[in-house]
């Protein structure tokens, strides 16, 4: 089974939150998933009338199930998510509070404090839509920057699964980052005894490490690894524009206080396109026995 | 000791108080409530909780919420979860734990908490003599317990519940709290045992890594226990003293350190684990992937020899770097991968991937060169044990055997076992093998004929599966009906041919499976075995209460070794036949880091590699030509021709950059390693038929390509256009090492023509027609070693590693630089040229080869200079740098480099053990060992021990080995 069969859209009564629906409802056609519309509203109608105010075209109606609440904190979406064994939660960077505060400032906060707790909190992968997101569907490319610890990160086989099931393409880029590009490969490697050998040789493990139980036949969609030095962000960016990204997938530790998830900030604040974040699963339990495990 | 007992944990309920009992009570009074309640409601009949059964399967040894979904679970009952506020008495697993609680809270203040006094005996023992204690438990009244039974001052750490809680630690089987205690302790699981009477606790130890984990079985649980993984079980620990626990370590440590295990299981990091867990005898290597592999699984199958066209247009072949290669024996070819199975109980697929497995342990037995793997599942209450084990006989070097075990634990059902050869990925695109159009057929016996696309060799894999004790074959898909307890046992030939061993690979594999006899299955595993035995009885080094060194060392050995076959037309790849890694290229590596082990463990082994030179001579020669030069100049990277394969060019996919690699046309300083291996091996071994026959031969052509490659300047011959054993610098001129290492060529090339010509002067008249050498040649030789220039030591001892390398820029090397060099060495090669930056042993190198040539303090002066200017960026650097240090008596420093050597692949330090294990790291830390700790000197009058390189690391008492030198094998014991 997918682990995309159930996807969730929160819906706070905002146009911000409202954008998310054409990329959910396409995104529930094309993974033959149902979706869950949580909808915030004092006032709740008919599921029928609902949709259609909502503007979800007709045909997407089978396949979604309406469910209302009155408001909409970031519990009911984290217990909604957990009830309905959603894959994907679909959310704004910003709902009605932004939108009532300052609309004009959206991009200066990355997200609002309700999409920020459900993706600090939950455990479940969220689609986010950027406050500056346009929406441009089909999608037809998947960017996936995997780091040195890629093994913690889900996030290239959430490309690739998604990848295989909508039939885009996946590029993976690595950034080696640092002034002299020396923070990278290099983070899990020791030697390169022979450096046309080995580098290589890592990169392609760096990206069998970011997906390792998908099948060589699944793994066909990966179309590009790119190996790139400078700043993360930047490069990041510069790959989002030339080349045509429908989405880009983030592994990351699930915290945005101060300080962290610097690259995330910072695309949040200039990409069109949405952006999947994944959290870091905790590591398989596995051990070697030998070295200081053993005497 | 390094490996002594220093702390014993133990589980509370039923090791050291008898609240075990008052736990189950009150676990039967709740449970049997609700499953009255549950069986009224659905009419169905009341089948109550078994005070021992139950409680030591389900609930023993377990946070007590835990207990409850675990039992509930396993009665097919599914309560809600309900929440901490719960009424007692409301059907959820919360309201009943909370129950369960109250009614022990109960009893215990009303009976007390009585002790075992025996367990109170063992443990003041231990802590009279020093051995730390602790005690953990998952009741949240386990301080309670401890203060009621008077015995908190026993122990100098303790987690209970409330613990657990706070620090928000898993229950068992997981072993955080057990680490957490070992922490608390601080000694190292390693040096703990751990005593337990519940199977989840024992599970607990085992992952968690105690050194020795010991079950208690108060009754009925003795077979859980040990399968569960208990070292030992006893009925009561007055059965045990301080001796005989730390006996009991030992013994286990003892086993370990002949051993490779793997506990539970990690996705991300199983390429690795592929790679460690190799099973291989030289002619062929498999990797030591599951039996079930996961979908993208490296699971290769190598052969030595069969090489195909590299493709790098494929996906993942090389997702970012281009390399220009276009030889025809390029890449390694990756073979199917022949232990594969497939296995259904009821038609559901057992493999790590469903998530259903309990247990999982792989453990490489380095004795008897043996892969086994222990897999538990269950699924909804039905337990399966699947039990594997492989070898890659030493015997038969075409034989491979694989025994599969299934046992049903607690249910019958129809298991089927799928054991086909044959592997998807050649029906889609493989990169270098297709399907022979005739593929033999047989009812029972399947075969695989494959070719390589350009190559065009053919590869056969035949393989017959039977049932133990059916003594009959049939078609590799088997359905079989199975009751409680029964073991099904498969067991499997295969045999593997190629076209490089005989004309028809599929007849050949064919009739040597037929000709195999079921009967003898376990014999073929013997002899297997007994050959190992017989390696060890050579390569084995002891050394006394230090088992993860030599489990370390063992397991070098045991790949170095794994990859060498006494074929002459191949030998060892940089990562063996292990990994994809170096697309199985032979390098330096060879002669320079792994022949000495041979040499002085397997010399008729070394003899076989230094042949391999001798078949690829030609292709030296051609290399020579294709060079200007005369004579032979062995490829840097070469496969089967001699050919050097080495790409010239790397290229960025994304970005267009182009790289120049110059180790092909200018790391010649491989034709004089293979010069100074020969001799190396004429000099222990005396073998003058190996010296007439092969190694004069190759001695004059590489010797006639020295005199042609340099060039008289001032008065001397010089060598340019060089990259020294330091890679960071190409295009320099008269770089120290590989000076010496010519002269070294040219001069015992003279002396062996000077032996040839007075021993049998036939062989040589016939050998200088054959290569049409001048008379005055050999004298040529030696004319040339004597002018060739050799950088000496200038006034503070220091040998410049090359002309002009004093002039570079200095380059202030950043500590975390050291061992772990940026991808940017690749990048900014051009920069890096310019700066006194390097990247591995090179005048050391040359020091470590000539010890009688440089005084102490020339060694010392060289050392100080260089060591700071090293990245260290090759694994191979480490090794000389301990053997260096060594020699000058830096013990710090030597230990250091030697532990960061020893266990490269085993701790994964280069993060990419995945492509295959490193050999020349595993040889290097070899000759660290014996050459440099030890100080063994090989010389006319023996082995010798220089004095002057202090007592050995601290903690070894004796070092023991046996070294094979002039003919003899000698033991060798050095004692602190």
């Amino acid at each position: 089974m997918s682990s995309f069969s159930s996807l969730l859209v929160p819906l706070d009564g905002s146009r911000m939150a409202a954008r998310s629906l054409g990329c959910a409802t396409w995104l529930a056609a094309g993974l033959e998933a149902r979706l869950h519309i949580l909808s915030a509203t004092a006032r709740p109608l008919p599921a029928r009338e609902e949709l259609a105010r909502l503007r979800v075209p007709e045909s997407h109606w089978p396949r979604i199930t309406l469910h209302h609440a009155m408001r909409l904190p970031e519990e009911a979406i984290l217990a909604a998510a957990q009830e309905y064994d959603t894959g994907l939660i679909i959310m704004s960077a910003h709902g009605a509070a932004q939108e009532r505060v300052a609309p004009a400032t959206h991009a200066l906060d990355g997200v609002g404090h309700v999409t920020r707790a459900v993706i600090e909190r939950g455990s479940r992968p969220v689609l986010l839509l950027p406050d500056a997101y346009r929406e441009r569907l089909p999608w037809k490319r998947v960017l996936v920057p995997i780091s040195a610890e890629a093994e913690a990160s889900p996030a290239a086989g959430i490309a690739v699964a998604l990848a295989n099931e909508l039939a885009l393409r996946v590029r993976i880029a690595h950034v080696l980052d640092g002034p002299d590009g020396k923070s990278g490969l290099e983070a899990t490697a020791r030697y390169a005894d022979a450096t046309h050998h080995e580098y290589p040789e890592q990169l392609a493990e760096l990206v069998r490490r970011a997906v390792p139980t998908a099948a060589p036949e699944e793994c066909r969609c990966i179309e590009e690894v790119a190996l790139l030095r400078g700043d993360i962000a930047t490069e990041l960016l510069r790959q989002i524009e030339h080349d045509d990204v429908s989405l880009i997938v983030l592994g990351w530790h699930g915290s945005l206080v101060s300080g962290r998830a610097r690259v995330i900030k910072r695309l949040l604040s200039a990409v069109t396109c949405p952006m999947l974040l994944a959290k870091a699963a905790p590591p398989s339990p596995s051990t070697l026995r030998v070295g200081a495990r053993l005497a | 000791m390094a490996s002594a007992l220093a702390a014993a944990i133990f589980d509370m309920d039923g090791v050291v108080t008898r609240t075990a009992e008052l736990h189950a009570a009150a676990w039967k009074a709740v449970f049997d409530e609700a499953l009255r309640a549950w069986a009224t409601a659905r009419d169905v009949p009341f089948r109550p909780f078994d005070a021992i059964s139950d409680y030591l399967s389900y609930v023993d040894g377990r946070p007590r919420e835990d207990g409850v979904r675990n039992f509930l679970s396993a009665r097919g009952i599914d309560l809600p979860e309900g929440t901490a506020g719960d009424e007692p008495g409301r059907a959820t697993v919360q309201a009943i734990a909370k129950r369960k609680d109250a009614l022990f809270e109960h009893t215990l203040r009303r009976k007390g908490a009585r002790v075992y006094d025996s367990t109170v005996a063992l443990i003041s023992a231990l802590r009279a003599v020093g051995i730390r204690t602790g005690i953990v438990t998952s009741s949240r009244h386990g301080r309670e317990v401890l203060r009621r039974a008077g015995i908190e001052g026993l122990f100098d750490a303790r987690v209970d519940g409330i613990d657990i809680d706070e620090r928000k630690l898993q229950g068992k089987p997981d072993p955080d709290s057990f680490l957490d205690c070992s922490r608390a302790l601080g000694v190292t699981p390693a040096r703990s045992a751990l005593i337990e009477d519940a199977a989840a606790g024992v599970q607990a130890g085992r992952r968690g890594g105690f050194g020795l984990v010991v079950g208690v079985d108060r009754g009925g649980n003795r077979e859980a226990l040990t399968a569960s993984g208990a070292d030992l079980v006893v009925g009561d620990l007055g059965e045990l003293d301080v001796p005989a626990l730390r006996a009991r370590l030992r013994e286990r440590q003892h086993k370990l350190a002949w051993r490779i295990e793997q506990e539970g299981f990690d996705p991300v990091r199983e390429d690795d684990m592929e790679s460690l867990f190799t099973v291989g005898n030289g002619y062929l290597g498999v990797r030591g992937s599951l039996d079930s592999p996961l979908p993208g699984a490296l699971d290769d199958m190598f052969v030595a020899g069969i090489y195909d066209r590299k493709q790098p247009a494929l996906p993942y072949s090389e997702p970012e770097f281009l390399t220009e290669d276009d030889s025809t024996y390029g890449e390694l070819v990756s073979l199917p991968f022949p232990f594969r199975i497939g296995l259904r109980v009821d038609g559901k697929p057992l493999s790590l991937l469903t998530g259903h497995w309990t247990t999982h342990r792989r453990v490489l037995d380095l004795h008897e060169a043996m892969l086994a793997s222990e897999l538990r599942f269950e699924i909804e209450g039905k337990r399966t044990l699947l039990r594997t084990r492989r070898m890659a006989s030493l015997v038969d070097l075409h034989l491979l055997l694989q025994e599969v075990t299934v046992e049903l634990e607690n249910y019958s059902a129809i298991v089927e076992l799928d054991a086909s050869l044959d592997d998807s990925r050649l029906t889609d695109k493989h990169p270098h093998l297709e399907r022979m159009e005739a593929q033999p057929r047989s009812a029972s016996v399947e075969v695989l004929q494959l070719r390589t696309k350009v190559s065009r060799e053919q590869v056969a894999i035949a393989a017959r599966t039977t049932l133990h004790g059916s003594g009959t074959d049939a078609a590799p898909q088997w359905s079989i009906p199975a009751t409680i307890g029964t073991r099904l046992v498969f067991r499997r030939f295969v045999t593997v041919y190629t076209s490089r061993d005989v004309q028809h690979p599929a007849q050949a594999a064919l009739e040597h499976l037929r000709a195999l006899e079921w009967s003898a299955f376990d014999t073929h595993a013997a002899s297997h075995a007994s050959s190992w035995r017989e390696v060890w009885q050579h390569a084995d080094i002891r050394i006394a209460d230090q088992p993860d060194v030599e489990q370390a060392l063992r397991f070098n050995a045991y790949h170095l070794r794994s990859a060498a076959d006494h074929d002459p037309r191949v030998s060892i790849g940089a990562r063996t036949l292990s990994g994809r890694g170096y697309q199985g290229h032979i390098f330096w590596d060879v002669e320079m880091f792994m022949l000495p082990f041979f040499l002085h463990t397997c010399p008729e082994i070394a003899r076989q590699l230094l042949l391999y030179r001798h078949h690829t001579l030609d292709g030296a020669r051609r290399r020579a030509r294709a060079m200007g030069c005369r004579g032979a100049c062995y490829a840097w990277e070469s496969t089967v021709t001699g050919e050097d394969v080495t790409p010239r060019t790397i290229r960025l996919k994304t970005s267009g950059k182009e790289i120049p690699i110059h180790t092909g046309t200018q790391q010649i300083h491989v034709t004089a390693g293979v010069a100074h291996g020969l001799w190396r091996y004429w000099e222990a071994t005396g073998d003058e038929e190996f010296l007439r026959e092969t190694g004069m031969e190759l001695l004059a052509e590489t010797a006639r390509f020295w005199t042609s490659r340099c060039t008289r300047e001032d008065g001397a011959y010089h060598l340019h256009r060089l990259v020294g054993p330091d890679e960071y610098h190409y295009g320099v001129s008269d770089n120290a090492y590989t000076n010496r290492m010519a002269r070294f060529n040219l001069e015992q090339a003279r002396r062996a023509a000077g032996w040839l010509q007075h021993r049998s002067p036939q062989q040589w008249h016939e050998l200088a027609v054959r290569l049409a050498l001048e008379p005055q040649e050999p004298d040529e030789w030696l004319q040339v070693a004597r002018e060739l220039y050799c950088p000496r030591p200038r006034s503070d001892g220091v040998i410049e590693q090359f002309a002009g390398f004093f002039d570079l820029e200095r380059y202030a090397l950043p500590g975390e630089e050291r061992l772990k060099p940026p991808v940017s060495r690749l990048f900014d090669a051009e920069r890096i040229n310019r700066l006194q930056l390097i990247k591995q042993a090179d005048v050391l190198m040359l020091l470590y080869l000539f010890p009688e040539e440089f005084s102490h303090e020339v060694v010392r002066a060289n050392y100080d200079y260089y060591e700071p200017r090293t990245d260290h960026g090759s694994s191979l650097s480490p090794a000389i740098h301990a053997a260096v240090a060594a020699r000058l008596g830096l013990r710090e420093q030597a230990e250091r480099y030697f532990h960061q050597s020893l266990s490269l692949d085993l701790s994964n330090q280069m993060g990419n053990s995945a492509a295959g294990v490193h050999a020349a790291c595993m040889g290097g830390t070899w000759q660290a060992l014996v050459f440099g700790l030890l100080g063994a000197r090989l010389t006319d009058a023996g082995i010798l021990f220089s004095e002057g390189f202090g007592p050995l690391p601290e903690g070894w008492s004796s070092v023991e080995l046996e070294l094979a030198w002039r003919g003899g094998r000698h033991a060798v014991r050095v004692q602190r």
